[in-house]
């Protein structure tokens, strides 16, 4: 099953600071934030999203486990994470219109808030300071990929 | 990669066009927007809305809708249906009877190739034609949200035809496209790039060099065609017409190769375009041809179906269109629809829950007596489910033979995506062929010509264009000539059960078919494969219409025929 919870804003504002994206919002803006996510339960062994799906929210883990799979293009399956309590995927479908890039399953019952990528793109429409807020993030993940692809030209 | 300037055809920005996104926004968008925070409370909205207005239809006496009030009382009042159960009924409006599934009369008839072989008919009624029209004002909205300079140029967007015959009572029936085309008001008109009159030509070439000749002028930003294969095909005619298409574009003509048949209204209203001419040429002398990205570098975004038997299409629309954004088209037929993608990533879309009344059946269930039906609110994530719809064109607890599955939420709607028809049915291009029209066509054939023909078996095989392979077992007369034969005489009787069948294949949509003679002793064989897998022996049965991709995998093909 994975049936719609009550949401509790303030719990929800609490795990989405830890999230990169949402970090560097103020205390307001993520608290806008945390009132537009709704929030949904998983059973033990439900996949909450599979990889090359639509991507319409951010999940963001409220209480128990899940697994983070990503399959190869010769269908080899690899375990890329593990999220608990305050861990989250799909950040970036936030702001990018890719597919899914992995498939997560609930390892236990676990609760996740969803923020529709519809409604954060809402918020930075109408609270430009919100893309400012994103700029750090963003440039942060720029010069992460940029180090990867040096140290994969010196492993080669 | 260097591009032609078109700024000529621009439309220059204008009120209409705020009009236009405001309008939408609050129609259509802002009410569905609204309803996805509580899809529940919009569905019992919905279908009570739907049973006040049809309470004193004769379906809606006989089944009390009067004292519907809620979804309970619904599924206790009215058994699920199928277009058979409904037939009677639709039967009565085809001739003009009132009041017999819905309060308001139809304006036409959607038609769409039915389960038993003959066409099945929606009625489109004023309400139902808003409740479709719904889905279409959201999924414009969001894409003219997502990309604003949209109406800023014109739209590719071809119909087809509304008016393919008409009604023992006098209405029209066709494609429901072709009607909505035609009703847009003028001011709306000027945005697109093709006129409604190009839905009435039949022959296939015309269709596309006439779509070409309107469009090749314009600064195309958007093309909107439900079957990627289409959307292929449409830059394959664009590069091997393109020096005609200059020409024409010179001098203001319509090649006269392409008159035939063709409305008047289709061949004149073309001014001569010298300049535009001279880009065109300039493509050609870089390119070789024209191509859909040199001729309109303002093209933002393709929509078309990429749910269901798609994918193998999509994936060559990146050699024709780069990197184009696609967006899905919303899972829709003539009875509804289901979903409007507000994302362009993957094939789902989010329940219409504003539009129609839906109900859900776990993929396992649909042979229970006793089946658990699902409201929206109801759904998991990532699993199947048959869905029913309850619709203003008096279809209700309609069982539509699809499958669908949830991919995603948003806020608490579930995001849907086609799977594929339900069992014993394929649909490779829209032509929903079912097991007892292949049954039925194989029947008519070997009675009508004498063929030998001890096992037969049809199945999808993809190609470009895709086509049916006929696996068969035949008898030791059937040599030569006659295996050509037969091949036809099968793709004409399914011509003759399947309407879409054969539009399918006027439109080279779908291939001829080929017939692929197995050796002797292989469905034998394949039965006892199925017995060595477990099945009772006296349940095995070797389907004549293969939903199994892999079905002639590893069988031993003595000889293949096409049809002609």
């Amino acid at each position: 099953m994975s049936p719609a919870t009550v949401a509790d804003p303030v719990a929800i504002e609490e795990v989405f600071a830890r999230v990169p994206l949402l970090a560097h919002l103020s205390d307001r803006q993520r608290s806008r934030m945390a009132s537009l996510a709704t929030t949904r339960l998983y059973d033990e062994g439900s996949i909450i999203v599979k990889q090359g799906d639509t991507s319409m929210a951010l999940y963001v883990v409220l209480s128990g486990r899940a697994t983070i799979d990503r399959e190869s293009e010769a269908g080899k399956s690899v375990r890329v994470d593990e999220v608990e309590h305050g861990g989250f995927f799909g950040e970036m479908g936030l702001i990018e219109d890719l597919p899914r890039a992995a498939t997560v399953t609930a390892e236990e019952p676990t609760e996740c808030a969803l923020l529709a990528k519809w409604d954060f793109q809402n918020e930075l429409r109408t609270d430009p300071d919100i893309a400012l807020a994103l700029l750090p993030v963003l440039g942060a993940r720029i010069r992460e990929l940029d180090d990867q692809l040096v140290r994969l030209h010196h492993a080669r | 990669m260097s591009a032609v300037v078109t700024g000529r055809e621009k439309v220059r920005k204008s009120p209409i066009q705020r009009l236009l996104k405001t309008w939408l926004g609050f129609s259509a968008a802002n009410k569905f927007d609204d309803a996805t925070w509580d899809p529940r409370a919009a569905q019992e909205a919905k279908l009570l809305e739907l049973m006040e207005r049809n309470a004193g239809s004769d379906y809606g006496k006989e089944h009390g809708f009067a004292d519907v009030r809620s979804i309970e009382d619904y599924r206790s009042a009215v058994p699920q249906n199928t277009y058979e159960t409904l037939e009677p009924y639709i039967e009565r409006t085809l001739r003009a009877e009132k009041n017999v599934l819905t309060a308001d009369d139809p304006l036409m008839f959607a038609t769409t190739s039915g389960t038993t072989g003959s066409a099945k008919y929606i009625p489109v009624t004023p309400s139902y034609l808003h409740e479709y029209s719904h889905g279409v004002h959201v999924h414009t909205y969001r894409m003219f949200t997502d990309f604003p300079d949209l109406l800023d140029g014109k739209l590719l967007v071809p119909s087809s035809n509304d008016v393919e015959g008409v009604s023992e009572g006098g209405l029209p029936y066709g494609a429901i496209s072709g009607y909505l085309t035609k009703t847009q008001p003028k001011p709306i008109k000027r945005f697109y790039a093709l006129p409604y009159e190009l839905c009435k030509v039949k022959n296939v070439e015309a269709k596309y060099y006439l779509m070409l000749r309107n469009a090749v002028p314009a600064d195309i930003r958007l093309i909107v065609m439900p079957n990627p294969s289409s959307l292929t095909l449409l830059a394959e005619k664009m590069g091997t017409l393109s020096e005609e298409l200059v020409h024409d574009v010179r001098n203001g003509t319509v090649n006269e190769a392409y008159h035939e048949g063709v409305p008047d209204v289709l061949l004149k209203g073309f001014s001569p375009d010298p300049d535009r001419a001279d880009e065109l040429e300039a493509v050609i002398k870089r390119s070789g041809s024209l191509t859909p990205r040199e001729i309109w570098p303002n093209l933002r975004l393709l929509s078309c179906w990429k749910g269901g038997t798609m994918p193998l299409y999509l994936r060559k629309l990146p050699n024709v269109y780069g990197d184009l954004p696609v967006r899905d088209l919303g899972y829709m037929a003539s009875e509804g629809r289901g979903a409007t993608p507000l994302v362009n990533s993957g094939a789902g879309g989010v329940l219409n829950v504003t539009s129609h009344f839906f109900e859900f059946l776990p993929e396992g269930e649909r042979d229970d007596p006793n089946p658990t039906f699902l409201t929206a609110d109801e759904l998991e994530s990532n699993r199947e489910y048959f869905i029913y719809f309850t619709t203003s064109a008096g279809l209700y607890r309609y069982d539509i033979n699809d499958v669908v599955r949830v991919v995603d939420y948003y806020r608490q709607t579930p995001v849907i995506q086609f799977v594929r028809k339900g069992q014993g049915m394929t649909n490779i291009t829209g032509e929903k062929l079912t097991e007892s029209q292949v049954t039925g066509a194989l029947v008519d054939t070997v009675d009508s010509g004498g063929f030998d023909v001890q096992h037969f078996t049809a199945a999808v095989e993809w190609g470009e264009p895709p086509r049916y392979a006929f696996y068969a077992e035949l008898g030791d007369s059937m040599v030569g000539e006659r295996i050509a034969e037969l091949v036809g005489a099968i793709d004409r009787a399914l011509s003759a059960r399947n309407i879409e069948y054969e539009a399918k294949r006027e439109s080279q949509r779908l291939g001829a078919p080929v017939l692929k003679r197995v050796a002797p002793g292989t469905y034998q064989a394949l039965r006892q494969k199925r017995v060595a897998e477990g099945a009772p022996e006296a349940q095995v049965k070797i389907p004549q219409l293969s939903t199994d991709m892999e079905f002639g995998a590893n069988l031993d093909v003595l000889e293949e025929v096409t049809a002609e």
